[in-house]
């Protein structure tokens, strides 16, 4: 099983390695920002990325929905420090397959690798869910002022569409839909969130 | 399929846009009113080319209430409904004396002079809920200069405009004068928003709809005292006002009034010494009653009533500048949490987590009889990160105790402790030379060299490769100077600074008046000076 690991802080991408590897796994390559991680997704296919939200100034979201986008996808289990509610929406919608707090043991996080790779979806948070997490995109999409375009794109977004489909769908470029996702994540309030949980 | 909903809303915005609605509108009431122009005077024609635009001033502003207030949320309909009350009443009034004295009713004056009050009552309101989302606790200020307006706009007209007033009873001199002196009122809380740093388009649609109102106000008043009124152009420009502000209600919509704006230094030149002041309105009355006669009663009463409204201000202004300033200083610690804690969180958690998977790691590989020399290797990384975690963690604790102003009294020790962390974290080479004692500082000067120090010192430990940091006091003219310099790799002019959390600590010397000088090239260390006024 290859995976690849995504991490800004490299004492957690050294710990995670190691642990990996003492549990059989094989961790195919590191990557500390978007553009690394992005990069060696196309070139080295991994299985599953391990991916973290806060990639210095990179959003760890966008990372997840472009990845997800991807003809051949690899899985994605977001493992992140942060649990907030908007953390938890924003990798929902971004399409992630797993969500799990760098506060689990080992022994968790090697099984969450497992089942998330089975094609399981694997949500290992302190209180909150995903139909938690699910309902609060609803609700910040009510509040939050979108724009007509905006709208018809999130409502695509919320069925699980890739970038790709969505422009297709709707006669627009890849660009602008692009562009409309991260709006919707910023006026979400999903986006460059820095709240500590 | 889910987005049939969106689409549907879309396509009803689309058709319906204000941009749509405001050229349809200012298109049919402009092209009967030119044709009101053009007609003969006396014609049945002319006087139906009239009630037409004042008919689709109407329509048009209805319209653009009803889609407004179908877009809007409903916690946000509320002033929008009086906004569309305040309409209504005043085409109503129009309508109404339109009709009535075209059938020759006596009635309408009267009905006219009740639904105008309603409808500026309504105005006002509803211009002093858009000034409180744009200014906050300042709209009292606001809403008291507005009075101060209308007083004393009321006594210029009065005072000035040839009209018969003397022959008139009260109420209807103040029946005469409500119209104009409040639309004044109305355009100068329109201007007092628009002086702000954004200019709500709401707000700016809405000013040119009182100017018309204003111009329709003076052309009644004037030609009814020239003896020359005839029924026709200030009801066009009545009903174009009125058109106006309905449809300004769509541009609302997406304003960012959630910041609290302040005027500028023109807008308040301007309110002092513009065509609006109070205080010249009232200087001109007072000079002209000093050179031409005795002053009449109502213009001395006027001035008792606008020193207290002035008193009035003056409170509201000090309350609500102590408010804001409050609200800055909590805003302003607010964000030094914030960033202590994500400092906490994006190092000493980090470190922490992957100190405990390292271990995890080991326990693992010794359990499953591992390489043990890469056992040991994975122990020493997760022990180097606890160091490093502990490290980390000193430089919140230090920035939180100098926030505090904990060790403001007993300065030196403070700034020796922390130099000592330095060098035992970051193996530097400090140096102290405190040649001008730390006591000739205020408290709350103190306490910014410490935060400035803290934030400082530990950004060139972290980012400039020094092997050497001193720490001096020195005077320099009627200065104390606080310097902190290294001899690390610096940076270029332009680049960024090196990581050296220049906002905050300029913002920080700002507040006490200081100045902060940094000075930098590479290869030749950073230097950053904060200097005291003595």
């Amino acid at each position: 099983m290859r995976i690849l690991l995504v991490d800004d802080h490299p004492t957690v991408r050294f710990g995670l390695r190691h642990l990996l590897v003492s549990a059989g796994f094989e961790v195919v390559g590191e990557a500390e920002d978007a553009a690394g991680a992005l990069r060696l997704v196309g070139e080295l296919l991994p299985d599953l990325v391990l991916l973290d939200l806060r990639l210095g100034e990179d959003s760890g979201i966008e990372v997840c929905r472009e990845i997800k986008a991807l003809p051949e996808a690899p899985r994605v289990l977001v493992f992140s420090a942060h649990s907030s509610v908007e953390d938890v929406a924003g990798a929902t919608l971004a399409g992630a397959d797993g969500y799990l707090h760098k506060g689990v043991g080992g022994e968790e996080l090697i099984d969450a690798v497992r089942r998330t790779v089975a094609s399981g979806r694997v949500w290992l948070l302190p209180s909150e869910n995903e139909e938690e997490a699910v309902a609060r995109i609803r609700e910040a999409s009510s509040e939050a002022r979108l724009t007509p375009k905006e709208k018809e794109v999130f409502a695509l977004v919320l069925t699980r569409r890739t970038n790709a489909e969505i422009a297709g769908e709707l006669y627009i470029s890849l660009y602008t839909v692009k562009n409309h996702v991260s709006s919707i994540l910023r006026k979400l309030g999903l986006m460059s969130r820095r709240e500590i949980s | 399929m889910t987005t049939g909903w969106f689409t549907n809303a879309q396509k009803m915005r689309k058709s319906l846009s204000p941009r749509t609605l405001l050229i349809a509108g200012i298109s049919s009431w402009s092209a009967l009113v030119l044709l009101f122009a053009v007609l003969p005077v006396g014609s049945e024609e002319r006087f139906l080319a009239l009630v037409g635009a004042s008919w689709a001033a109407q329509v048009f502003a209805g319209v653009a209430l009803f889609v407004a207030l179908r877009g809007e949320d409903r916690a946000e309909r509320w002033p929008w409904m009086l906004f569309g009350g305040a309409v209504v009443a005043r085409l109503v009034a129009d309508v109404v004396w339109v009709g009535s004295r075209a059938l020759g009713l006596g009635l309408a004056e009267a009905f006219q002079v009740v639904a105008h009050a309603v409808s500026y009552v309504l105005f006002f309101g509803v211009l002093l809920w858009v000034m409180s989302r744009i200014r906050q606790e300042e709209v009292s200020v606001a809403a008291l200069d507005t009075l101060a307006v209308v007083l004393t706009s009321g006594l210029l007209i009065r005072f000035f405009a040839p009209f018969p007033f003397d022959e008139l009873p009260l109420a209807m001199t103040l029946a005469v004068l409500v119209r104009p002196v409040c639309d004044l009122g109305l355009l100068f809380l329109g201007f007092a928003a628009l002086m702000t740093v954004r200019r709500p388009r709401f707000v700016v649609i809405s000013v040119v709809g009182l100017l018309l109102l204003l111009i329709a106000d003076g052309a009644f008043l004037w030609t009814r005292a020239q003896g020359l009124y005839e029924l026709g152009f200030a009801e066009a420009f009545w009903s174009g006002g009125v058109m106006l502000l309905g449809c300004a209600v769509l541009y609302w919509g997406g304003e960012p009034v959630e910041h609290s704006e302040h005027v500028g230094n023109f807008g308040v030149g301007l309110f002092w010494f513009g065509p609006f002041s109070p205080l010249l309105h009232y200087g001109l009355l007072l000079l002209w009653a000093a050179m031409y006669g005795p002053a009449p009663p109502y213009l001395l009463l006027g001035g008792v009533a606008l020193v207290a409204i002035f008193s009035g201000r003056n409170y509201a202004a000090a309350y609500a500048s102590g408010i804001m300033a409050r609200r800055q200083e909590a805003l302003a610690l607010q964000a030094e949490q914030g960033r202590i804690l994500r400092g906490l969180h994006d190092t000493v958690k980090q470190d922490i987590h992957g100190a405990s998977m390292m271990i995890e790691a080991a326990i693992a590989a010794q359990k499953s009889g591992g390489d043990p020399e890469t056992t040991r290797e994975v122990l020493e990384r997760a022990l180097e990160a606890s160091r490093e975690a502990g490290r980390e963690l000193s430089r919140p604790l230090d920035k939180l105790r100098a926030a505090t102003g904990h060790d403001a009294a007993n300065p030196a020790p403070f700034f020796r402790e922390r130099l000592g962390k330095l060098a035992g974290f970051h193996g530097m080479h400090t140096h102290e030379d405190f040649a001008v004692p730390w006591e000739e500082l205020g408290r709350e000067e103190v306490v910014v060299a410490q935060q400035v120090f803290v934030e400082a010192a530990w950004n060139m430990a972290k980012h400039s490769g020094a092997k050497n940091f001193w720490l001096s006091t020195r005077r320099d003219g009627g200065w104390f100077v606080v310097e902190m310099r290294d001899d690390g790799r610096g940076y270029a002019p332009g680049e960024a600074s090196g990581g050296l959390g220049l906002g905050l600590m300029r913002t920080r010397a700002e507040e006490v008046g200081a100045v902060l000088l940094i000075r930098s090239a590479p290869g030749e260390g950073t230097s950053v000076e904060v200097r005291f006024e003595s």
